[in-house]
This record gives structure tokens, sequence and C-alpha cells, in this order.
């Protein structure tokens, strides 16, 4: 039978996501496993670890491939390029 | 793939196809390459919009500027050598920026050789360096 459970929010999801991961920071798994990736489907509250970010996502996207995950880097963050960020769109509306 | 430097802003960037859920459509991007980017691959929305890339989750990141954020992630493919890899890529929220970004792990299969004297990139397998570096002296420094 099809999960009735809906797609939450971005902000929804980076939050549960955020609280799942520090549920399991103290945990042998994560402990063991830092600089590699950590994908976490939020609504089943699995997660899934590997070397890097794509192959964390895709061991996700095997189990669930029509949720989004949260992935992140366990250790310290992922570097990101310099001109990624973008914290205010000036000119422009929103898109999303 | 074919990788450069540009002689219009002196950075290092490589050729490559991408392509996303829009049947029989590749675009070739050439993207910046960005050893201080942890990740596989950052575009621009205006190309994952135009390739038909699929939304597949959202990551931390820390930027170049400290300040920490999230980074919509999109499935797409990118063809290197004849083969179409799976690849998460980063959105580059801001529209103004018209250039994708390479980073290591896209490259994590390869040894690449910069040339920054008389700059050149190529982009090895480590299969091909050995054969290559066969006859290079025994103290050799690897640092």
């Amino acid at each position: 039978m099809p999960e009735n459970k809906t797609q939450q929010n971005l902000d929804q999801l980076i939050q549960k996501a955020r609280g799942i991961f520090a549920e399991l920071q103290n945990s042998e798994d994560i402990k063991s496993n830092e600089g590699k990736y950590i994908a976490i489907e939020v609504i089943s509250g699995k997660h899934f670890i590997a070397d890097t970010r794509d192959e964390a996502v895709k061991k996700a996207k095997i189990k669930f491939p029509d949720r989004l995950v949260f992935v992140r880097r366990i250790g310290g963050l992922e570097k990101a390029s310099r001109h990624l960020a973008s914290p205010v769109l000036f000119d422009y509306a929103r898109l999303f | 793939m074919h990788a450069y430097f540009d002689a219009k802003d002196g950075n290092p960037k490589v050729t490559l196809d991408i392509s996303g859920t829009r049947r029989n459509f590749k675009k070739t991007i050439s993207a910046l390459l960005d050893t201080g980017h942890s990740g596989s691959l950052s575009l621009p929305i205006l190309d994952l919009i135009e390739i038909g890339a699929k939304l597949s989750g959202i990551t931390e990141a820390e930027f170049a500027n400290g300040r920490t954020g999230t980074v919509l992630l999109f499935s797409i493919k990118v063809t290197i050598e004849g083969k179409d890899i799976d690849v998460e890529a980063g959105m580059i929220e801001n529209p103004k920026v018209a250039e994708a970004i390479a980073g290591l792990e896209l490259f994590s299969p390869y040894v690449a050789i910069i040339d920054f004297k008389n700059k050149g990139i190529e982009f090895i397998p480590e299969e091909k360096l050995n054969k290559k570096t066969k006859n290079v002296p025994k103290n050799f420094s690897k640092h």
C-alpha cells in the first residue's frame, strides 16, 4: 500500500534533517565516518553514508526515488565555491 | 574532457556536456575548475532549467565568505569521455552568475597536471599516469 505522507516543504525538511543529524551525532556510526557524507530521508528518518555527496544521495534514492533528501558532510561542512553564495537577490524577484 | 586556461580571465576551465530530463538534449558548458569547491558541480539556475534537471535534495555548505547556508541539489548527467556520470549538482541561485563551477569530487577519478607556466591542464586516469611515469627516476619527489 502506498504511503500517504506528503513531501514536506524545504524549511521543514531542513529543520527535521538537522534534528535527526543532531541526534545521530554521538552515535558510533557517525563518529567513525568523519569526512564522509550522510544523506537523510526525513519522513522515514533513515540515513545513508557514503564517501561522496553523489554516492550518498544515490544510495538514498535507491530506497526513496521520489523523496527529497538532505545531505551534508560529517564533521566540517562541505566547502562551496566563491560565487555560489547568494545572500540576497538584489534586483530580481525570487524564483522559488 | 577538454581542459584549458581561459585567455579572457586566466582561469582554469573544463568543457563538459550536461543533460537532465529533457529528451535527447545535451548542453555543452565551460566550468571554472575550482579546487576550493569540495562538491562535484554547481550550475547556474538557467542551465538547470534548460536541461530539465530534477530537484533531488538539499545540502548544507560553508561558502568562501565564511557564511553557511543551504544549496539545492539537482540530479543531472555529465558526459565525460563518452561516459554518462550521475551527478548531484548544486544550484547557483544568483541569476547574475552564468558560469558553472567544477569541484574536486567530479575529478576524483583523475590525476590533474596543471602547467601554470605554459597555461596547460591535463586530466589523466591513474592507470595511464602510471604508464607515463614509468621512467621517472626513483628519487622523484611526490611533494
